[in-house]
């Protein structure tokens, strides 16, 4: 089995699942069962291919139809791609599982379908070793998400939401292939590793001359890719479509953006900056647009997370500030930087899982997204406030919990810029924190408003705790206290030898250069 | 001639591609951005078909043949990956094309509008 094939086990489910669906009379039950299976195969894969990736030494290589690099497209997946693939499996899995239950509409078969597409791309995104494959995998990102974004299509929100989204997104992407123009006009191939070694200077099969001047394509590169992932991350002057996004969407599906579909564009820059183009000319002035824009972002997403009356908004800003973490980290530019970062992007996404999967029971509950209107209902769900606490508590930073763990890494690598920068990690905490406080002192202490629900799909079947949601909420429960408990072996074991890779551009050239050159001696 | 003409089709392509990110961005007409994106995209294609074009006279279609030596070839033959490229993107751009265009039938179907300024107003009462 290749490791290619770990993004096409989705892609085929998903593409198959409205046939089988029509064939069996649309069944609630038979789509739901097909799903899972999907998600749960593609959550093996991804275990399997963690296992691969940390017991070799240098990157995996999977080239599509044997077409090795440049002449085809390659997949490279080292340990920094491997943790990511492991956590964005078992994040769809779980948001597979809570959707059964969630989405009570018609039209299951397309839901499923979109969640799966999103899942195939967002696994191509972190696997890919090709820049344009990367454009592709952006593209199938972007196709599921504005159609899964307005899955509930006869609320007005929903509808607004999916069209700002799809409109800024398409925008970005077309921006992203000006820049792979620039690049390939100048370097001659658009592959990650051969751009790499035409870089450095080191020779490569097949592909050989540099035309112009490389530095001005690597300029325009990155303005223009900076521009793509401002879009597609929410970093501050591109944020604005993302609130009205989530506030559309499903709360399934709002996870999976915030934890996932949001990072590869931080992913994809982290892997261009540290890995491929590591010692940029131009670095310094890329450094401080990552240190300025993200700093904004932070105070941003915090400020914003004050005055928000509808609770899915205020976690829409909650992921902005994380976001804006991500990316000031992006700017530090050492091994430690890399680490944090991806350390932060799985327990983030653990965290805000959690976060968005015990509101999306109160919202299930009550029918209702302000805050005024989920008053009070804390109190009849208490293991699910629990554990809503617990969430809250991790993602701003409290000490036995995963993402202080990361968000101190993130310090100490901001402390590497400027102990000034680094304060803004605590002080848009202390903002954050004060927002959810806010919100935990209405959902439990908040007396109830009568008459107010009727409007939304839910019926009031249910009484008291969910078990479904209780049972996903306690596995990420579980998982948020290991992975503060078991951090510092966490880090040791798996996230410092992913960032030591990841910083090691020679081997990741070299694990294609060799299969290149064995191929390319093979024909003659 | 040839290399004016060439320089006169790059500037306007990117003028283009500066006009479709400006559209998108001010009108209000939800059908009409949707219209600047596609000036957009087209402009970006048209400009990937560019990079791979030589600009040498007579031009070989990219398949080798015995009787041209290589270094001929390969100074002489369009470059053929950009086309390739710009057919991916064509495709996908018909994609989004669709998925927003629905978007905006769909709103046209709940408020009876196709309007940025009526978009922000309805949601006006909900949002914030």
């Amino acid at each position: 089995m290749g490791v290619g094939l770990v993004p096409v086990i989705p892609l085929g489910f998903a593409f198959f699942l409205p046939f089988v669906a029509f064939m069996t009379g649309r069944k609630r039950g038979i789509v739901i069962a097909y799903s899972l299976i999907a998600l749960t195969v593609t959550f093996l894969a991804g275990i399997w291919l963690f296992n691969r990736a940390y017991s070799s030494s240098e990157p995996l290589v999977y080239a599509f139809g044997n077409w090795v690099a440049p002449i085809g497209i390659v997949f490279e997946v080292d340990k920094l791609s491997a943790t990511l693939v492991l956590t964005a499996t078992f994040g769809f899995l779980l948001a597979g599982i809570y959707s059964a239950k969630f989405i009570r509409t018609h039209g299951l078969e397309f839901y499923y379908t979109f969640l799966l597409g999103l899942e195939a791309g967002t696994l191509g995104a972190f696997m890919t070793g090709d820049a344009f494959n990367a454009f592709v995998m952006l593209e199938v990102i972007g196709a599921s998400a504005y159609a899964i974004v307005g899955f509930y299509r006869n609320r007005s929100e929903a509808v607004e939401g999916a069209f700002k989204y799809g409109i800024s997104g398409a925008v970005a992407t077309s921006l992203y292939f000006l820049a792979l123009g620039f690049i390939y006009a100048s370097f001659g191939t658009l592959n990650m590793a051969d751009l790499s070694a035409k870089f450095h200077g080191v020779s490569f099969p097949v592909t050989t001359k540099l035309f112009g001047d490389p530095t001005l394509a690597l300029a325009i590169f990155f303005a223009l890719t900076l521009a793509m992932v401002i879009v597609k991350s929410a970093i501050f002057p591109g944020h604005y479509w993302l609130p009205s996004a989530y506030s559309g969407a499903p709360i399934p599906v709002g996870a999976i953006l915030s934890s996932f579909v949001e990072v590869v564009g931080i992913y994809l820059l982290a892997r261009y900056t540290y890995t491929l183009f590591h010692g940029l000319p131009f670095w310094r002035t890329l450094s401080l647009v990552f240190l300025v824009l993200g700093t904004a972002t932070a105070f941003l997403g915090s400020i914003m997370m004050l005055v928000q009356k509808n609770v899915k908004r205020l976690i829409a800003y909650s992921t902005i500030l994380h976001m804006g973490y991500l990316f000031m980290t992006l700017g530090v530019g050492t091994q430690l930087a890399l680490m944090a970062i991806d350390f932060h992007i799985v327990n983030h996404a653990i965290a805000k899982t959690l976060l968005f999967f015990t509101v999306g029971a109160f919202i299930y509950r009550r029918g209702a997204v302000k805050v005024e209107d989920l008053a009070g209902v804390g109190r009849e769900m208490p293991l699910n406030t629990f554990l809503f606490g617990l969430a809250t508590l991790s993602l701003v930073g409290v000490p036995p919990l995963n993402v202080f763990f990361s968000k101190m890494l993130i310090f100490n690598a901001l402390l590497q810029v400027s102990p000034l920068v680094a304060s803004v990690v605590i002080i848009t905490s202390a903002i954050a924190a004060w927002a959810y406080f806010g919100l935990f002192i209405t959902l439990w202490r908040g007396e109830p408003v009568e008459g107010h629900h009727g409007h939304e799909e839910h019926e009031e079947t249910e009484r008291h705790e969910i078990p479904l949601f209780v049972a996903i909420n306690l596995v990420l429960g579980i998982l948020v206290v290991l992975f503060g408990l078991f951090a510092p072996v966490i880090i040791d074991r798996f996230f410092h030898p992913a960032a030591i890779q990841a910083m090691d551009w020679r081997g990741y050239v070299d694990a294609v250069k060799k299969l290149a050159e064995a191929t390319f001696s093979a024909l003659g | 001639m040839i290399s004016f003409l060439l320089a006169y089709i790059t500037l306007t392509l990117f003028g283009m591609i500066l006009l479709g990110i400006y559209g998108v961005a001010t009108r209000s007409n939800l059908i009409k951005k949707i219209i600047m994106l596609n000036v957009m995209g087209d402009a970006i294609n048209m400009l990937f078909i560019l990079i791979g074009y030589r600009l040498v006279f007579p031009v070989f279609p990219p398949i080798y043949e015995k009787h041209i030596t290589f270094e001929e070839f390969l100074s002489r033959a369009v470059d053929p990956v950009p086309q390739a490229l710009v057919l991916t993107a064509i495709v996908i751009g018909m994609a989004m094309n669709i998925l927003l265009a629905t978007y905006a039938i769909q709103f046209y179907r709940l408020h009876g509008t196709v309007d940025a300024r009526d978009m922000a107003e309805i949601m006006g009462g909900e949002g914030e």
